[in-house]
């Protein structure tokens, strides 16, 4: 493999997803369904399903998350017995590109290793309810207590520390149980193995982010050009024992918890989910920590980096190389900027999606992370 | 100008707060949502008050000095001296967009000397703390920040 082809190469199945967006592009304002359509196109969808004397009831729209339109409704059918689900169909764009087929088979893979929203019905290419679009089963819970505040997408979300203490462990175990499955199992259909050279895991990441920035940015910033030189001179390698599942937005506010048995009852958005190197997960946590109630900064609200990597390690016998977690650290960081300055703000210009004033907002944070990736690169260090 | 845009935007977060807002069905969490990111957006324009060309003129000052810094100090490969002649002519257009994608581009080339690594690592991290601050502070009210305390009242920004 010529370096010149390594370091602008990306995963096939994501340089095709990419590769679709000048077109998107081209659309104009998306045109938001009223809920009365959506019902209707629900309906026909689930008779075309197979589906019998079909009863919609309570269908709405939910809110959070920053992406996909969300609906939630009960349904009952002959042969199907009352069931709350929810419908995820996507803009025209959103904060992020992702692939439909991708989140939908990473979902079905992990139903038999963690609790994840069960797949009921798929319509990838969006013939049939107007967008590309999955029926999950609803599943109870809250992505944070009760009792406290948040901020949007879940970002800056704490847990105080009867709830750091009760969900570490099994926030933990899910993550050894994603990073315990087989990258070359057959059901990972349209997952690449990044195996073919020790920088191809890291590269592929930082060649689909560079992308997405060049293409999405409204305007260059030099901290950028600096932190992707930085990043390009010092692209990690990893052993393919070091290839996993990678969640890639594994944190506090994407799991649901039951509060009263304080429980994980579901993982959510797998959309960024591929196989690449473990360390890109723990350092995710990273990116996103809050302070406990005596200031100490926890990865994702939840440990220290320290423990977490000690905890780790203990779970799954891999050891962290500080070096690795470091490149992921800025890599992450700098993810974040592309997603808030670039293609958050990109698809609300173009007012390609349900969110636009969310979007908008979300822009802003790229400041902050901005600010901590500068901080990061005089640091020189994570661990 | 009477209505002042002050005026104006205080007024829709008048109407918004205690008729629009209350008035929404409390079950429809989207549009709940929706509605107060909005009144967030309009506190944010009334914090910033009506200072965004003044914003972008001080930017655009500061990117030109750091261009001439950088390209004054560019060594480097084909990579690097194609940016570095493309950001020569990106200056000459006094447009901001054309500058900063040209600094960048200069930045992100990794056949550079060793020495401007160095120095230009130096000249952006002295010229961030400055424009990372200008807009954190510029976006303070949208409460993103997790350094609070270090930011700037706008109008100190100008001064």
């Amino acid at each position: 493999m010529n370096n010149d082809n390594l370091y602008t190469q990306l995963e096939p199945e994501i340089a095709a997803m990419l590769a679709e967006i000048p077109a998107l592009r081209e659309q104009g304002a998306y045109e938001v369904m009223t809920v009365e359509t959506v019902g209707l196109r629900l309906r026909e969808f689930l008779a075309r399903e197979g589906l019998n004397n079909i009863q919609i009831h309570g269908l709405k729209r939910m809110g959070g998350g920053a992406s996909k339109e969300q609906f939630v409704f009960d349904l009952e059918a002959d042969g199907f017995a009352l069931q709350r689900c929810v419908l995820r169909m996507d803009p025209l764009e959103s904060a992020v590109h992702t692939s439909r087929p991708r989140e939908c088979t990473i979902l079905k893979v992990m139903a038999d290793v963690l609790p994840v929203p069960p797949v009921l019905w798929e319509d990838l290419d969006g013939s049939r309810m107007g967008r590309p679009a999955l029926i999950c089963g609803f599943i109870g819970g809250v992505v944070k207590p009760t009792e406290t505040a948040g901020n949007v997408s879940g970002l800056g979300t704490g847990l105080p520390k009867s709830y750091r203490d009760a969900l570490s462990n099994p926030f933990l175990e899910h993550l050894h149980a994603m990073h315990s499955y087989n990258i070359y199992a057959e059901d990972l259909v349209g997952f690449s193995v990044p195996d073919k050279d020790p920088k191809q895991a890291a590269l592929w990441q930082l060649n689909w982010w560079r992308k997405v920035w060049k293409d999405d940015r409204p305007e260059g910033i030099p901290l950028m050009g600096l932190a992707e030189r930085w990043l390009l001179d010092n692209v990690p390698d990893a052993a393919v024992s070091d290839l996993v599942v990678v969640h890639s937005d594994y944190r506090v506010g994407n799991f649901l918890f039951d509060e009263r048995e304080m429980k994980i009852t579901t993982i959510l958005d797998w959309e960024l989910a591929h196989i690449g190197d473990f360390h890109e997960d723990l350092a995710w946590m990273a990116t996103h920590q809050g302070p406990s109630e005596d200031g100490t900064l926890l990865a994702s609200g939840l440990m220290t980096v320290e423990e977490l990597c000690n905890r780790y390690t203990a779970l799954s016998g891999r050891q962290v190389n500080p070096e690795t977690f470091y490149f992921y650290h800025v890599l992450n960081v700098y993810k974040c900027v592309v997603i808030c300055l670039a293609t958050s703000a990109q698809t609300a210009a173009k007012q390609h999606s349900h969110q636009d004033p969310l979007l908008s907002w979300l822009a802003a944070a790229g400041y902050s992370f901005l600010a901590q990736l500068q901080g990061l690169l005089k640091a020189g260090k994570s661990l | 100008m009477n209505p002042s845009t002050e005026l104006r935007l205080n007024t829709m977060i008048r109407g918004l707060s205690e008729m629009v807002i209350p008035a929404i069905d409390p079950k429809n969490s989207l549009a709940q949502e929706q509605a107060q990111l909005i009144l967030g957006h309009l506190h944010a324009m009334v914090a910033q008050s009506g200072r965004e060309r003044d914003l972008n003129r001080i930017e655009l000052e500061e990117q030109k000095t750091l261009a001439q810094d950088l390209l004054a100090a560019a060594v480097g490969g084909p990579d690097t001296q194609a940016a570095a002649e493309a950001l020569e002519a990106a200056i000459k257009t006094e447009q901001k967009v054309q500058i900063a994608n040209a600094i960048e581009n200069l930045l992100r080339s990794t056949d550079a000397s060793e020495d401007f690594k160095a120095l230009s690592y130096q000249k952006v991290m002295a010229y961030s703390d400055e424009s990372l601050l200008r807009s954190r502070s510029w976006f303070a009210t949208m409460k993103f920040d997790s350094a609070p305390q270090e930011l700037l009242a706008i109008e100190s920004l100008f001064s």
